[in-house]
């Protein structure tokens, strides 16, 4: 038996060979996209602006949240502080 | 002893720790700062490191915020009852409303993840589980940090940070070794995001056999993300919680994605602040998730 992790086809696939003669394959998919090119160069994106800064948001937000409402937030109130229940 | 290099390294973020959380924050500190000079020093190899090294089969923590599957604060009240309130309700929910976001750049770079044929939305294993095919969950991830940084440095195991000589209570760099030549680095900084690992092996279960010694949690996690902000007097905060495993797995963690994304957020805060306000790590709350996040998930 061997592994044969191929990042060409984007799959890792393994064979067994029995010693009665059965042979088995199987393949998992490793990456559905070829490899590395979805990931994108961020040093050429234009350098964001002091309010992208500031703001709370993480990368790609709040469009990678893929919700119409964007960033949740919550007021400090409702946050509870120590042990009680 | 035979003579040792110093190699001197400068750069504006020096990223410590190049697992899930340390290509991921190299990532995410590119992404708001485009023309910095950011740096990644790894004890081993990026493309296999940390606890996600050999893959995992699910990703532990999901919302599903665009299905309203589940809200952040379904999340906070989920850690507040299984922590037995011991929890900072803040830092819970601001991991939560992030997670999603990233789940969404991963399978868009190409990791599979699972899909429930009926509906159509990620196949779930649990209430906050999703299924993936993760062989390669680390090596995609480690190839967004590499199209990110300057420089990676592998095989460099970072022991100490430096203190800044000009500014008081200010982080300036921080030194290491080599682990295949005994070389001596040097890494001067103007901001430090430590993404170093948990630790394993602190508290030993009663394991017998087979299992005696061994750990659910990648063991080569040294425990140098607590031991590096400690040394400079970093506060750590949430580290309450402590999870003796008593069984034991094959050394991958299925903890790390949600270590991983608390820790980005954090050490994002992090150099956002420090480069903005001029403040120091030390003066910054010092969180580690590991401990509570592994129980959430265990």
């Amino acid at each position: 038996m061997r592994v044969l992790r191929e990042e060409e086809k984007g799959t890792i696939s393994w064979k067994i060979k029995f010693r009665d003669g059965r042979e088995k394959n199987f393949v998992s998919p490793i990456t559905t996209q070829p490899w590395g090119e979805k990931i994108p160069k961020l040093g050429d994106l234009e350098v964001p602006d002091q309010a992208a800064l500031d703001s709370q948001l993480l990368c790609f937000e709040p469009d990678a949240l893929n919700v119409e409402k964007g960033l949740p937030v919550i007021s400090k109130d409702k946050l509870k502080e120590g042990v009680y229940y | 002893m035979a003579k040792r290099k110093t190699v001197w390294e400068d750069c504006d973020i020096l990223v410590v720790g190049g697992g899930m959380a340390g290509t991921g924050a190299a990532y995410e500190a590119r992404y708001w700062g485009r023309d910095m000079r950011i740096i990644c020093a790894e004890k081993a190899n990026i493309d296999r490191s940390g606890a996600v090294a050999q893959g995992l089969y699910a990703i532990n923590c999901y919302m599903g915020m665009q299905w309203d599957e589940n809200q952040p604060e379904d999340h906070v009240r989920y850690a507040r009852n299984d922590l037995m309130g011991l929890v900072r309700e803040d830092l819970a929910f601001d991991m939560a409303r992030h997670v999603d976001s990233a789940v969404h750049k991963f399978e868009e770079w190409g990791l599979p993840i699972m899909r429930n044929e009926e509906t159509g939305r990620y196949q779930r294993e649990g209430k906050w589980q999703i299924m993936i095919h993760g062989e390669s969950y680390k090596p995609i991830v480690a190839e967004a940090a590499r199209k990110s940084v300057d420089k990676i440095y592998n095989r460099i195991m970072i022991t100490h940070l430096l203190m800044d000589e000009a500014k008081e209570n200010r982080v300036g760099g921080a030194v290491g070794f080599n682990c295949r030549t005994g070389d001596y680095h040097v890494f001067k900084a103007k901001a430090v995001i430590v993404g170093a690992g948990g630790a394993s092996h602190i508290f030993k279960p009663r394991s017998v056999g087979e299992g005696m010694g061994r750990t659910w949690y990648a063991p080569w996690s040294s425990g140098s993300a607590y031991a590096l902000p400690i040394q400079v007097g970093a506060k750590m905060t949430q580290m309450e919680n402590r999870i003796v495993l008593t069984r034991f797995k094959d050394g991958y963690g299925p903890l790390v994605l949600i270590s991983f994304i608390l820790r980005l957020i954090l050490k994002i805060l992090m150099v956002r602040n420090m480069s903005q306000s001029g403040m120091s790590i030390p003066k910054l709350w010092w969180v580690s998730t590991l401990t509570i996040h592994q129980h959430q998930l265990a």
